[in-house]
């Protein structure tokens, strides 16, 4: 107790001013044009309803949106804005020079609902004039009115015509979107639309197939092209979802597959996971997202599709609502822990959601998307609504836009654990008396408009700042790029609550651009769906039309490229929504380029113009063997731990264990699952041997196996050793076994002849450390499963050639405490014949262990403290020297994105009860945060609820200030980078690191191998990491990818990959095969094992 | 808010005081006092979002605390050191000049405020006492003597607190959640983990062990078999919520006692508090004895008793809960039966089997009946706050029976595992009852 009040009195000698070190946020690249001067006055105000507001209606902060497109053809972009209010609705023309015109009334685009959500701008009746369709919110909370369509009438008025053409559905609607699904040339509609379905009781996903008539989505095809103002409802048959689970808020449609027909992308809001709809064209969809996404956004708002790392593939970026900023982050939560989020989304049917800006790379054609938001740059900007791509700099690479903002924050930890009851006891009771107080205790969501650059590859910078975002200040919903005053550069128009909008020039240095406007020859006179390519000097850029983007919102109906200095483009690809194509040659940059439909000639052909590669590796099927991880959670025992340990299996051993040449392996079970060997058949297939032998021990977690001769008759035996992280509940479960081989791969099991330590362990290593001629090994120690982070001992196995085995005493090496190692290589790094041991785990560096005649040396190479994964060794670059690759968490992480300084782990028993804690801490410009705010650490640690009651009394504190007197006399791990990395050999015994390409950060990396007989000199890696917690998100973007260090540049570059991958691989081995051929085999946790041939 | 509010009955208390120029005696000698600071207690413990069990702790170390001061004070009363389990003697110290119903009151607030957060949490509380006996006349000495006693025999109940294992089942292995039918799963809209899984570890007062009264085994899970008594069970409950009459409604509110209640509406997630069982019948223990009109000591001895009842009656019921681990009512019914169902109060985080209210209401209706007499009639005013009806009882046995069938109304309870949380409930109030001799 005393400590307590120590902590206390601390607080007020200690009182820390952390003022946000405001950054000159001075930029003006973009220029805020008042309303004195564009006459765009439009606001969004809220107005006051009786029983409406947040607690009744979950989307009432949501905002408006913004339409822009020509609706007089006269080569100006026109604004039409939405507001929540009736007859808040304007349409402003735009008379040049950013002056606009305000002709709402004259055009006679009021509009009737109540509240209006989305809008977007598309010729629905193919006559050439841009038609707007506003959609609204009505059918509850006494809201009335329905979705509008303004039908052209060219010459600047407007007839609302939903109901002849059957658009006017009234209920709970998002956004529309126009598009040709079927190539009948007209354009179909998507009605994106909402559940008001409080998400408390969550329902299995079967309920999906329920149709909710107020809240379900609809597709609707156009019948334009038999003559008809008509629009028929094909949902049901088309496939298309439309019951409440659906909270949709994002709309993006796009060909995401590269077969020609416009896919749908839905961002549902909650536990229902976002829809990736399949175009069949047959004019039907299969909902696909599980068999391509690996994740999305929880909280998905609004969403872009765009490629924006020039690759001809489009990606999809989602917004969500993180915090970007430490204090706002840790009054957020820390998310459920893993099994409420198990209960709440994954035995209802759910696919994994992590509560961030979702940046989705396509990995070609739609095969798999790879999430890179953290790696990115782009996973937090807090309460996030539109996403956009576009080229704001005119380099040729794709930034982001990305608005933000909500009046009231009901996230708030505090206000839901205190303030809310104090004032919400009444509430919620037919009366709206006691709402405002209970409104005004939830804090505030101010936020400011984002832009990242983007560096065309993988990257995006926050240039916010510098852009002159990031003095803005309110709630910026939906939002619309477009190039109001044809300078060739895109301007922002966004549409805020309660303030004007904001439209602000873009004054970012000229570069060279093309804007490219397309004339159909059809019913679909914008040439909505069209594709263009740009082809220039080996550079590729790509981008679709299709005006309804972002949030509620559409852009104008033209494309806009950024050319950097080029001047002329070698030659512009146009793909129109019929498929047919024309190519354009020797196009001049700064001119608008209009393309016309009616030019195009031959059907296209996408595999023509972009050859598939042929793919390296072909996936075979030998074995329908999965490995069974066993139901345990690390968590539940040790709270705090940073991530799983039991889930770092199967390991793969190869021999030829029958001496027929072939070789043969064995698969490591976990827990519950015994191992099991494969014997590879003349045929190629694999047969199962040894089974009631391996039975016997399928209570022990097989963590490592390897095949070598242990009692000199020169068979290859097998020694395997067990772990898993959990208190061990019988003997069997800490065993390790050596199996004798009879030489015809018969196996029994030797008495074992070293001693047994009943530990977690983590790996083996083989050598003849000291030239007696027999095998010798190491075993590396993980952790002790009820105190990880304190350094657990590795020990080293000498063969007295007989097949027994001493245990090295500390003077032929120390092993004692050597830390929580999880991966080891015996290699002579330094060419004098001995084999000496590279060993490194978990907040480890890389230790090597001289071996001078069968005595070790123990070193570490310098500031190389990581989480290490795995080693491996070999002449990496080709200098007759030994390298190291060594596997680490990588940079999709919240660990490294956004910090700039070690990652630390502080252990000890800090409430003095008897049991371990692990603060895990990362770093900001110098300053150490927890990685878990208080709700989390004060489960394992009750003392911080005593010593602070509120959230934000720590939020944005350093761990020190937080833990204050408590925090001593701890064990203090770091990792000093993050990166998978190559350790480079000079050959003098010196080891320099340089870190693996950006591909191979995108997930930890488990294992590594050459690459077999693909490519010579390549080596291949692999990962992904699924033990975490929700807030940590699970690491699934990794390919196994094929890479090299080209010693001419002295650099890394990565190769080809493998798309299909799906899972988290833990060991890749290369096995011979008849006829001198070879196979790799994938080891994926609680999974099959994947094989592959080499195409040659 | 609250703080505010008490602290404003307070400073009206002592308004009072001067007119009638009352004395620190008759001032502190006031067993509604007593009720009070219980009462304030009481907030602390909702403010702060502790869960029921951890409440029953917090109470019955502060109870004790200001029992044992009694215990010295009055001869009518005896320490239940030796009684509980492992509570050494109390040290003898010198009383002379000590105001012992004071001296009671601030042992209680010590330790309520010990056991409990923020730190603090009673300060406010404890100056206006303070202030209370300076103007009321108490001399210096008496002050300092009495928070002398004060804070021995609390220092003395939180080192022997210190061994009961709350601290180790902090930290404890957590609830395991499988996909095993019939076995518990988090319940909406919270989904909140499995609630003090271990608490069976808690050293118990008077029961030998946590296992000492062993239930009935539950019914078997089955739901294809329409004939079982589970099904029967799971039936009973969708039932009687579909056709719930205004009455049934009220006496379901009346005793639902769920502390924290989560809102969720979309982005928007708020918690309705209320007070705990263990709350709840600390309440009714300042009812009764304002009604029978009993002085300052036995006040103390009634909510202590009471409140030992209540701490073993929850170990009890605890132990069996992580045993059996029964599946919810709403989960069970939302999955075979409708999946739109939901039970009329709010589903508490932890498994079915059996009852904590029920248990825990006939424990402490026996310690009461001991206390009061078996035919004790009495108005409950403790939900009027919460802005639901009193209900008036013939006895508190009666009480903890209508208790019973509130869970059941309520849909979060199998009418069965009731009936037997009732009787198994009765076994811990009469082993509290025979074991403990505190009057003389």
């Amino acid at each position: 107790m005393t400590g307590l009040h120590l902590l206390k009195t601390g607080f007020t000698a200690f009182f820390l001013i952390t003022l946000s070190v405001s950054c000159s946020r001075k930029g003006n690249h973009f220029k805020k044009i008042p309303s004195s001067e564009t006459g765009i006055t439009f606001t969004n105000q809220l107005k006051e309803r009786k029983l409406f507001n947040i607690l009744y209606y979950l989307y009432y902060y949501n905002g408006g949106g913004i339409a822009s497109g020509d609706i007089n053809n006269d080569g100006l972009t026109d604004l039409y804005f939405t507001a929540n209010n009736k007859g808040g609705n304007k349409l402003y023309l735009n008379k040049g020079n950013f002056k606009f015109e305000d002709i709402t009334e004259k055009a006679g685009v009021t509009g009737k609902a109540d509240w209006c959500s989305g809008v977007t701008m598309a010729d629905v009746n193919g006559d050439g004039w841009l038609d707007i369709y506003v959609s609204a919110v009505a059918g509850s909370w006494d809201l009335k009115g329905h979705n509008e369509l303004y039908i052209n009438n060219g010459n600047n008025t407007f007839t609302e015509s939903a109901a002849e053409y059957g658009l006017n559905f009234s209920g709970l609607s998002t956004q529309a979107a126009f598009f040709d699904y079927d190539h009948d040339g007209d354009l179909d509609c998507y009605i994106l639309r909402h559940s008001k379905k409080p998400h408390a009781n969550i329902v299995d996903t079967s309920s999906r197939r329920k149709i909710d008539t107020l809240a379900g989505d609809k597709l609707l095809r156009n019948e334009l092209n038999r003559g008809e103002k008509k629009f028929t409802d094909v949902s049901k048959h088309a496939g298309i979802y439309q019951s409440s689970l659906g909270y949709g808020l994002g709309l993006g449609i796009a060909d995401l597959n590269n077969d020609g027909w416009d896919d749908i992308y839905v961002g549902n809001d909650f536990h229902e996971n976002d829809y990736y709809y399949v175009n069949n064209g047959d004019g039907t969809f299969k909902e696909s997202s599980a068999a391509h996404f690996r994740h999305y956004s929880r909280f998905s708002m609004g969403n872009d599709i765009a490629d924006y790392n020039n690759d001809g593939q489009l990606d999809v970026v989602t917004a969500d609502m993180l915090p970007p900023d430490e204090k706002t982050v840790k009054t957020y939560g820390s998310d459920e822990n893993p099994d409420i989020y198990k209960v709440k989304l994954e035995i209802q049917g759910y696919q994994k959601q992590y509560s961030k800006n979702c940046l989705q790379r396509n990995n070609g054609n739609g095969v798999s998307f790879s999430e890179t938001s953290l790696i990115s740059g782009v996973s937090a900007t807090d309460w996030s609504w539109a996403t956009l791509f576009a080229d704001f700099d005119n380099d040729g690479k794709k930034d982001l836009f990305i608005s933000s903002g909500i009046v009231k924050r009901p996230v708030d930890l505090d206000y839901i654990r205190f303030a809310s009851d104090l004032e919400m006891k009444k509430g919620l009771s037919y009366t709206d008396k006691y709402d405002q107080e209970t409104i005004d205790a939830m804090p505030d969501g101010t936020s400011h408009p984002f832009l990242f650059r983007g560096d065309g590859v993988l990257s995006f910078t926050n240039v916010s700042d510098d852009w002159g975002l990031g003095q803005l200040k309110g709630y910026f919903n939906g939002a619309a790029y477009a190039d109001l005053d044809n300078d060739g550069k895109l301007d922002l128009v966004i549409n805020c609550l309660n303030a004007e909008a904001v439209i602000l020039k873009n004054n970012l240095p000229g570069r060279n651009y093309l804007p490219i406007s397309f004339q159909g020859d059809s019913l679909n006179r914008f040439g909505t769906g069209a594709k263009a390519y740009l082809f220039s000097g080996g550079q590729l850029q790509y981008a679709q039309l299709m005006p309804t983007r972002g949030f509620q919102s559409s852009v104008e109906s033209r494309l806009h490229f950024g050319l950097d200095t080029l001047k002329t483009i070698d030659s512009v690809l146009i793909v129109w929504p019929d498929q047919r194509y024309q190519l354009i040659k020797n196009v001049p940059a700064g001119k608008q380029l209009t393309v016309k439909q009616n030019q195009a000639g031959r059907k296209f052909n996408y595999t023509d113009w972009f050859k598939p590669k042929p793919g390296l590796f072909q996936q075979i099927n030998l074995s329908d063997w999965s490995h069974t991880e066993n139901d345990f959670l690390d968590y539940n025992v040790q709270y705090l731990i940073p991530h799983m340990q039991s889930t770092r299996g199967p390991k793969i051993a190869v021999a030829d264990v029958n001496g027929d040449g072939l070789d043969d392996f064995y698969a490591c079970g976990a827990k519950g699952q015994p191992g099991e060997l494969f014997i590879q058949q003349p045929n190629g297939s694999f047969r199962s041997s040894g089974k009631e032998l391996f039975e016997q021990f399928k209570d022990a977690e097989d963590v490592d196996a390897n095949f070598f001769d242990a009692n000199g008759d020169s068979f290859l035996d097998l020694l395997v050793i067990s772990g898993g992280n959990e208190i061990l509940q019988s003997s069997v479960q800490g065993l390790d076994r050596l199996f004798i081989n009879d030489g015809k791969g018969q196996f029994t099991k030797a008495v074992l002849p070293f001693p047994n330590q009943y530990e977690t362990k983590s790996c083996i290593a083989v050598a003849d450390i000291d030239k007696d001629g027999d095998k010798d090994f190491f075993v590396g120690g993980l952790a002790n499963p009820t105190s990880y982070g304190q350094p657990v001992h590795s020990y080293l196995y000498l063969n007295q050639g007989n097949g027994k085995f001493d245990m090295a005493t500390a003077g032929t090496i120390f092993l004692q405490s050597l830390g929580m190692v999880t991966s080891s290589a015996f290699a002579d790094v330094n060419n004098d014949s001995w084999p000496d041991l590279i060993v490194t785990g978990e907040w480890m560096g890389v230790k090597i262990f001289i071996n001078k005649k069968g005595k070790f040396t123990a070193s570490e190479i310098a500031a190389s403290t990581g989480l290490w994964q795995t080693v491996y060794a070999a002449d990496v670059n080709g200098d007759g020297f030994t390298d190291i690759l060594a596997g680490n968490w990588g940079h999709n992480t919240k660990l490294w994105a956004g910090k700039n300084g070690p990652v630390k782990l502080y252990v000890k028993d800090f409430d003095n009860n008897g049991s371990i804690e692990q603060i895990l801490c990362y770093t900001i410009n110098g300053k150490e945060y927890t990685f878990l705010a208080k709700d989390e650490l004060e489960r394992s640690l009750p003392v911080l609820k005593k010593a602070y009651l509120k959230y934000s009394d720590v939020a944005g504190k350093t761990a020190q200030y937080m833990f204050y007197d408590l925090f001593k006399d701890y064990t203090e791990l770091k990792a000093e980078t993050l990166s998978s990395s190559c350790f480079l050999n000079d050959g003098k015994g010196s080891f320099s690191r340089m870190d693996l390409p950006e591909e191979l950060q995108l997930a930890p990396i488990l294992c590594f191998s050459d690459a077999g007989n693909s490519v010579k000199g390549s080596f291949i890696a692999a990962g992904n990491f699924y033990g975490v917690i929700p807030y940590e998100g699970r690491y699934d973007a990794q390919l196994p990818t094929l890479f090299y260090h080209d010693p001419g540049t002295k650099k890394f570059s990565t190769q080809t990959s493998i798309p299909s991958f799906d899972g988290e691989a833990r060991d890749i081995k290369w096995l011979n095969a008849s006829g001198g051929k070879k196979i790799m085999v994938i080891a994926r946790n609680n999974n099959t094992l994947q094989f592959f041939r080499v195409n040659e | 808010m609250k703080k505010f509010y008490t602290v404003l009955l307070l400073v009206i208390a002592l308004a009072g005081c001067q007119e009638k120029k009352r004395t620190y005696q008759n001032l502190f000698n006031d067993p509604v006092l007593f009720s009070k600071t219980v009462k304030e207690l009481n907030y602390v413990v909702m403010q702060n979002n502790f869960p029921p069990i951890i409440a029953s702790r917090n109470y019955t170390y502060a109870c004790i605390a200001a029992y044992e001061v009694v215990a010295i004070g009055d001869s009518r009363f005896q320490s239940l050191a030796g009684q509980i389990k492992h509570l050494p003697p109390i040290p003898r110290q010198d009383t002379a000049n000590v105001n012992f119903q004071y001296a009671a009151i601030l042992a209680f607030c010590k330790t309520g405020e010990a056991v409990t957060f923020p730190e603090g949490s009673m300060r406010e509380y404890r100056k206006k006492l303070d202030s209370l006996a300076e103007v009321s006349g108490m001399s210096s000495a008496m002050q300092k003597a009495s928070k002398q006693l004060a804070d021995s025999v609390a220092n003395h109940i939180l080192s022997w607190s210190k061994n009961d294992n709350y601290a180790q089942t902090r930290t404890a292995e957590k609830y395991h959640i499988t996909q095993e039918e019939g076995r518990w799963i988090p319940t909406p809209p919270a989904y909140a983990q499995a609630l003090e899984p271990n608490w069976r570890d808690i050293r118990p007062m008077v029961m030998d062990s946590a296992s000492q009264f062993l239930t009935p085994r539950p019914p078997a899970f089955s739901m294809t078999d329409k004939n079982s008594k589970f099904y029967k069970e799971v039936l009973a409950v969708k039932n009687a919520g579909d056709s719930l009459t205004d009455e049934q409604k009220h006496i379901a509110e009346f005793w639902d006692d769920l502390g924290n209640r989560t809102i969720v509406e979309g982005h928007v997630m708020f918690t309705v508090k209320k007070f705990s069982p263990p709350g709840h019948w600390m309440n009714i223990v300042g009812i009764a004895c304002q009604k029978a009109n009993t002085d300052f000591s036995t006040t103390v001895y009634a909510y202590a008793k009471t409140a030992i009842a209540s701490f073993d009656a929850f170990i009890q019921c605890w132990d069996e809960k992580y045993r059996s681990n029964v599946v919810r009512p709403e989960t069970v019914i939302n999955k075979y039966i409708d999946p739109n169902w939901r039970p009329y109060l709010q589903t508490p985080p932890f498994p079915e089997y059996t009852c904590g209210h029920s248990t825990v209401s006939s424990a402490a209706a026996e310690a009461l009946t001991d206390v009061f007499g078996e035919n004790f009639a009495y108005t409950d005013t403790s939900e009027l706050e919460f802005g639901i009806a009193n209900r008036s009882f013939t006895s508190f046995r009666q009480a903890a029976l209508e208790n019973n069938w509130a869970r059941f109304y309520g849909g979060i309870h199998y009418h069965n595992s009731c009936i037997i949380s009732t009787e198994y409930g009765i076994k811990v109030g009469e082993l509290v009852n025979q074991h403990l001799i505190m009057k003389k």
